[in-house]
């Protein structure tokens, strides 16, 4: 049992870690949770950042852009793989953040875009991201980078050890 | 910034007429598939067919030729992609790098060949910088348009140049690992995120060490 308190004590720990980088953000009537990022390969021009938004207000609010010194531009995008097939499109007018409701970011779908990068995103580094919403205004975010390959804002309790494992290895 | 669109409608005819040309290809491919190649029971690999593949020039990432010659021998897993995609072909580069790790020595026996879809930004140099994150085996494929376009027919990709308001662009394009046996017949497909555990049955399957 000494052995399991111990894993526990350093689950206890990463989730701590986790926690104290990936935090909740309020602005108006919206919370931002869990912004991250991906590390991107060297010579990559376009990044991509994630989170999840929720409105607790009466009022439906849009993600409409934003900024960061880590990229030339920022857009948000909307991405699919439909019979195979790879698209992805720039949410025209914002990204709407219903009343009462939330809308994940998440690979696969809704993301941040960050275009011009000039240095690709090192994992383990912060991004400063400034996010613009039509109603609630800006609001300033930390992501923390992952993984080239990271499935989500922090390693999960399976699955992600090996990943994180992997980047250790790629890493040397 | 919050920009107006001047022109939201347009855009969105482009993109329903887009989806509608990706959806006949899609279903045309897979009907296709359907009845010419089939299954051979096992669900995992078909029967090899020389109807998808062919002959192709291109560079590689030292910028020398590399053509369908250069694969002949050994089994191969080709998928396709560009450097400005910044989620599907990374986190294909990165899944395909741990299923190289989780082959061990068997890796010896196939070859993997991510090939550009969007050569006019993805230089031989471009495409050296971008997959040096990766696993070094990969070999990394681009070239003249026409050569792209070429390749791009003989497998039957999916690759279309979509503007963004911005005045960059992006592209759609197949997001299928396609299989090909040592004779550059092709023999199945891995699709976008595809459980590993399946992934490396297929490749071990395609190596015949399965």
């Amino acid at each position: 049992m000494t052995r399991f308190a111990c894993l526990a004590l350093a689950g206890a720990i990463t989730v701590f870690a986790g926690a104290a980088a990936a935090e909740t953000y309020t602005v108006g009537t919206l919370k931002i949770e869990d912004p991250w990022s991906r590390a991107m390969p060297p010579g990559a021009r376009a990044g991509i950042g994630f989170m999840t938004i929720a409105n607790t207000g009466s009022e439906p609010d849009r993600l409409v852009g934003g900024a960061s010194s880590a990229a030339g531009r920022i857009e948000i995008h909307e991405m699919a793989v439909i019979d195979n097939i790879m698209k992805m499109r720039e949410v025209a007018g914002g990204l709407e953040i219903p009343a009462g409701g939330s809308v994940a970011l998440k690979p696969g779908g809704y993301h941040v875009m960050f275009l011009d990068v000039p240095s690709s995103f090192v994992e383990g580094s912060d991004l400063t991201v400034t996010l613009e919403f039509e109603k609630a205004g800006d609001v300033t975010v930390v992501m923390p980078v992952g993984s080239i390959g990271a499935a989500g804002p922090m390693p999960k309790h399976s699955g992600g050890m090996s990943m994180g494992g992997m980047a250790a290895m790629q890493g040397q | 910034m919050a920009r107006k669109k001047s022109a939201p409608s347009a855009r969105w005819i482009s993109g329903v007429v887009l989806t509608a040309v990706a959806l006949l290809v899609g279903a045309l491919t897979l009907g296709w598939y359907r009845s010419e190649v089939g299954d051979k029971g096992d669900g995992l690999l078909s029967t090899p067919v020389t109807t998808i593949g062919g002959e192709f020039s291109l560079l590689d990432t030292e910028s020398r030729p590399f053509t369908d010659k250069d694969l002949a021998g050994k089994p191969y897993a080709m998928f396709f992609g560009f450097t400005y995609c910044p989620d599907v072909c990374p986190t294909t580069l990165w899944d395909v790098s741990q299923w190289l790790e989780a082959l061990g020595p068997e890796a010896d026996r196939l070859n993997f060949v991510y090939v550009s879809v969007d050569p006019e930004r993805d230089t031989p140099e471009q495409m050296k910088s971008y997959l040096s994150a990766f696993n070094p085996r990969i070999i990394g494929l681009t070239g003249p348009r026409e050569n792209v376009d070429k390749i791009l027919a003989g497998y039957r990709v999916y690759a279309q140049r979509v503007e963004l308001d911005s005045g960059d662009y992006t592209m759609d394009h197949t997001a299928t690992i396609y299989l090909m046996d040592a004779e550059g017949r092709f023999a199945g497909t891995i699709a976008y995120q595809e459980k590993a555990e399946n992934a490396l049955t297929k490749l071990r399957k395609l190596i015949g060490v399965e």
